[in-house]
């Protein structure tokens, strides 16, 4: 578990007094985050999943003097041991055992739903059913009986329109009382034929039990009474459901829970009982499993929701937007047209906010100078107004931007449209291996690849995910076109905006490149498939999403400010150390460091000190190439003449590809660290060093060759 | 009178050697279908009661009028069986000729048009030919619900219903999840802008799905 957090002591507490823990758990698109906002409020910690990049979300509220601690699980259709996510649910319920399960039900789309609801029922859970969207489900003329459904089910029912906070007061309660008084679900009967099966399966389970408590190998068989399976710990008629689905993880923890010489025998049996399923009912025993539930849900669906399946007004509302953003020819211009809006209200929005952050620690740096200069000590002037002062506006700068980000891409979510998006998208991008929710990241990481990076989680699977937060820095940011505007007008003038296409262009083409090399290889296997429900359009709720974006934006400040200062401080240290030199000149350590990687670019045609120096700035931001230059070769007035002495047109093509492709910026790297972890950064770093070198190598030589 | 299989056979076996050389030896005709030479002569003089060869001890055996009829329309029905089995259902050579002389024997009139107008309908339609091989091909490897089509051969506004799920584990098991369950009725709402992905409606969401998992998902039009 991470500790640094900003609920950090909150959390201690709530580890330390063994708070009783509830999971929230649900379908995509159920308002489950609106649940959780509503229950816990502003008592929220985030992390992610130990070891993997799935967002967990923490939390805890008080009802009646009952401090309850909330865990929200993964959004997800079925408890099977598939994906990344479900695993993570599962293994949660059943390893941290928590005191209640939540369910989040859309009320106004039962049967699937409902589906989950029965998987947790069958493995015995302590359960709490949170109809939400009660008011859609009125207005589709689903009536329901929550009362008469609790006492079917076994379980308590709340009915909730979370997001106007309605009965929310309501699901506190019941989760206190269910804590209070655990109840196990009602068992549901599946049809004769497949009882019949399960029932050997459950004696097969039974038979094989040690009765022997004490080393809690007893299989919690009708001789020991205990109610779950002490392995597993699950009823064993779940164990013996999801043996029959042919389950390879409960499959797997059961057997070699079993004594050695056992082993065989059971799989034997067990396969016999497969099979026998198989040939009763000519199809795969999960899938007869499944198909059998959907028919217990579908009769029970009938009996409790009298529906008259009247269309909602958001239903019809869905129905003619799709018309138009899912359009044959107008669906991709729509697209295009919103993800532009997004970019242009992003950045230049943005861009407004950064100017006067930037304007402002620039005139405090310059105060702060000015101060220890004059009471005579510089050298602690320029670390703090340079070093200092210049790390945290490194960090903040990218604030405005973030947090804009997060705000449209939440509306963008929350309405429904990104996966219409996805939805309109999806043939080009998987054409190089990617998913159609990759774009986003891939468009924003043209104004910059920090929120480039971070817009990856909307993505569900890991591969797709880290694949496309790897290749998002290649996407040409804005901070390195003044790097391209200073050479292009200087060495191509009359070709200027050509050469700056080209550019771009080198940037999507080794972006497609290496995605599709990557998926060639470290990626290989099983591309994830694209099974996506293209939820009704609501309209966002305007405080989920500004306190998620700000939640994340702070997240990102908080986790990625400290890499970002860090390597600032550091950076400036090397400029300025030892004592006494000229900031970054050749003297410095900065200056040594640039002679000492200034061969290594011979053959890319830039072998010269400022150079490196340059590139090596480059890492902190890279606007900060130019300005490096500047000082480094005299001032605005001697760069010019500097810059055409020292670069030819083909070896400044090849500086710009280079700076183009090689390692990104610190915020970027600090952004791919807090999505994808410390090997994925190392891996970045390396990939795109050599890719560049590869790149400029090849620009530089042929170009040489061609032009002299 | 009906001739036995084995009559037909040494029926045949005489036709080929008057056919090949002019004339058909006791030797020849006995090395041809590797029998001894007595029971060839045994043969020879049930094949002469029946009016079918001429044959004197010593001399070549000769096919009658009656008999060159009856070896010309066995020989017809052995080309056609022949042809069907190595072309239409491509049997390998070998197997195809000994499938072949059990079947030429069985075949009445009416089998022996329909074969061959089946095999020149075949010969006729290369594209139909090439389709029922690869569809056969899959049928042998056991994936008995090629004979459905599946869900991506459809378009705007069918109204489907499942057959079954194929494909992985983990494929099946989402599909299945997210209720595409056998007999569960679907309709294709739309199809995206560049043709992929689709958007199909069940138990009453909407569900997006690539072409590849589409495939997968073998259908019945109502």
């Amino acid at each position: 578990m991470k500790s640094t957090t900003q609920y950090a002591r909150s959390y201690r507490d709530v580890q330390t007094h063994k708070l009783p823990t509830v999971a929230l758990i649900g379908n995509p698109n159920v308002g489950k985050t609106s649940v959780f906002n509503a229950l816990t409020g502003s008592h929220q910690k985030v992390g992610n999943w130990p070891g993997v990049t799935v967002e967990k979300k923490e939390g805890r509220f008080t009802y009646e003097g009952q401090q309850v601690a909330m865990v929200d699980l993964p959004g997800l259709y079925s408890l099977s041991p598939y994906s990344l996510d479900e695993r993570i649910a599962r293994s949660f319920i059943s390893q941290e055992q928590p005191g209640a399960v939540v369910v989040i039900v859309d009320a106004s789309n039962l049967e699937r739903n409902m589906y989950l609801v029965f998987e947790l029922m069958e493995m015995g859970v302590n359960l709490v059913v949170d109809l939400n969207f009660m008011d859609e489900a009125k207005e589709r003329g689903i009536e329901v009986n929550s009362k008469e459904l609790s006492r079917f089910l076994g379980v308590p029912v709340v009915e909730t329109v979370a997001f106007r906070r309605q009965g929310i007061d309501e699901l506190k309660k019941a989760i206190v009382e269910s804590l209070q008084a655990p109840r196990r679900p009602r068992t549901f009967p599946f049809p004769e034929k497949m009882e019949k099966f399960l029932q050997q399966t459950e004696k097969l389970i039974e038979d094989s039990c040690h009765h022997d408590i004490q080393t809690s190998s007893c299989f919690a068989c009708g001789e020991c009474a205990a109610p779950n399976h002490p392995v597993i710990g699950f009823p064993v008629r779940w164990v013996a459901i999801k043996l029959l689905e042919g389950d390879l993880e409960v499959n797997g923890n059961l057997l070699s829970s079993l004594p050695e010489e056992n082993r065989e025998v059971f799989a034997g049996h067990l396969r016999s009982l497969r099979q026998a399923v198989q040939a009763e009912y000519q199809e795969e025993p999960e899938i007869v499993v499944a198909e059998e539930r959907y028919a217990v849900i579908h009769g029970f669906v009938k009996e409790f929701f009298h529906s008259r399946s009247t269309v909602s007004r958001r239903m019809k509302l869905t129905d003619r937007l799709d018309r138009y953003f899912c359009h044959r020819y107008l669906g991709l211009p729509i697209f295009l047209l919103l993800m532009w809006l997004t970019f242009q209200v992003t950045f230049f929005l943005g861009e407004f906010f950064e100017e006067s952050i930037e304007g402002a620690f620039e005139v405090m740096g310059e105060a702060v100078i000015t101060f220890f200069g004059g009471v005579g000590i510089p050298w602690l002037g320029s670390l703090l107004g340079e070093g200092v002062l210049g790390g945290i506006g490194a960090i903040l700068v990218f604030l405005p931007n973030i947090f804009i980000l997060f705000l449209m891409i939440s509306i963008l979510e929350d309405s429904g449209y990104l996966s219409r998006g996805a939805f309109v998208m999806d043939r080009l991008m998987h054409a190089i291996g990617l998913h159609g929710k990759s774009f986003i990241p891939m468009l924003l990481g043209f104004g910059c690849s920090v929120p480039g990076v971070m817009a990856c989680r909307t993505l569900e699977s890991e591969r797709d995910r880290k694949l496309t937060l790897l290749v998002v820095p290649l996407m040409s940011c804005s901070a390195r076109l003044p790097i391209f505007l200073l050479f292009t007008s200087l060495f191509f003038s009359r070709y200027q905006g050509t050469i700056l296409f080209t550019l771009y262009l080198v940037g999507i083409i080794s972006a497609i490149t290496v995605a599709w090399v990557l998926r060639k290889t470290l990626f290989k296997g099983e591309v994830a498939p694209l099974i996506m429900e293209l939820p009704i359009y609501r309209i966002p709720s305007p405080k989920n999403v500004l306190s998620e974006s700000w939640r994340k934006s702070y997240l990102f400040l908080r986790k990625a400010g400290t890499i970002i200062f860090l390597v600032v401080v550091l950076v400036w240290l090397f400029a300025s150390l030892p004592v006494g030199v000229e900031y970054a000149s050749i003297d410095s350590l900065m200056g040594k460091l640039g002679e000492f990687f200034a061969p290594l670019f011979r053959p890319l045609g830039f072998g010269f000190w400022q150079a490196s120096v340059a590139l090596i700035f480059g890492t902190v931001a890279k606007e900060v190439v130019v300005g490096t230059l500047g000082t480094l070769f005299g001032g605005e007035a001697g760069l010019t003449e500097a810059l055409s002495a020292y670069f030819t047109p083909v070896s400044a093509f090849s500086f710009m590809v280079f700076s183009l492709l090689y390692i990104p910026c610190v915020a970027t790297l600090a952004a791919i660290k807090r999505e994808a972890g410390w090997k994925w950064v190392g891996f970045a770093m390396v990939y795109l060093t050599a890719l560049a070198y590869l790149v400029s190598l090849a620009v530089f030589q042929i170009g040489r060759l061609l032009f002299g | 009178m009906a001739l036995t299989e084995t009559l037909e056979d040494y029926l045949q076996a005489i036709f080929h050697e008057e056919n090949e050389k002019g004339m058909a030896r006791v030797k020849d005709v006995a090395k041809k279908l590797a029998v001894r030479a007595s029971s060839v002569v045994e043969a020879v003089n049930r094949l002469k009661e029946a009016g079918y060869v001429l044959y004197e001890k010593g001399d070549f055996i000769r096919l009658t009028e009656p008999g060159q009829e009856v070896a010309q329309r066995t020989f017809e029905r052995n080309l056609v069986v022949y042809r069907f089995l190595d072309q239409v259902l491509g049997v390998e050579p070998e197997h195809a000729r000994k499938l072949t002389c059990g079947i030429e024997h069985h075949m009445d009139r009416q089998f022996f048009d329909a074969l061959s107008a089946l095999c020149f309908f075949f010969e006729r339609n290369s594209d139909v030919q090439e389709k029922f091989r690869r569809f056969a091909d899959s049928y042998e490897k056991g994936m008995i619900c090629d004979m459905y089509a599946t869900l991506d051969q459809f378009g705007k506004g069918d109204t489907l219903k499942v057959i079954k799920v194929s494909g992985d584990a983990f494929l099946r098991q989402r599909l299945i999840a997210m209720g595409l369950t056998p007999g569960q009725e679907i309709v294709i709402e739309r199809v995206a802008p560049l043709g992929d992905p689709v958007d199909v409606v069940l138990r009453g969401y909407h569900l997006s799905l690539r072409k590849e998992e589409a495939k997968c998902i073998k259908v019945e039009k109502i």
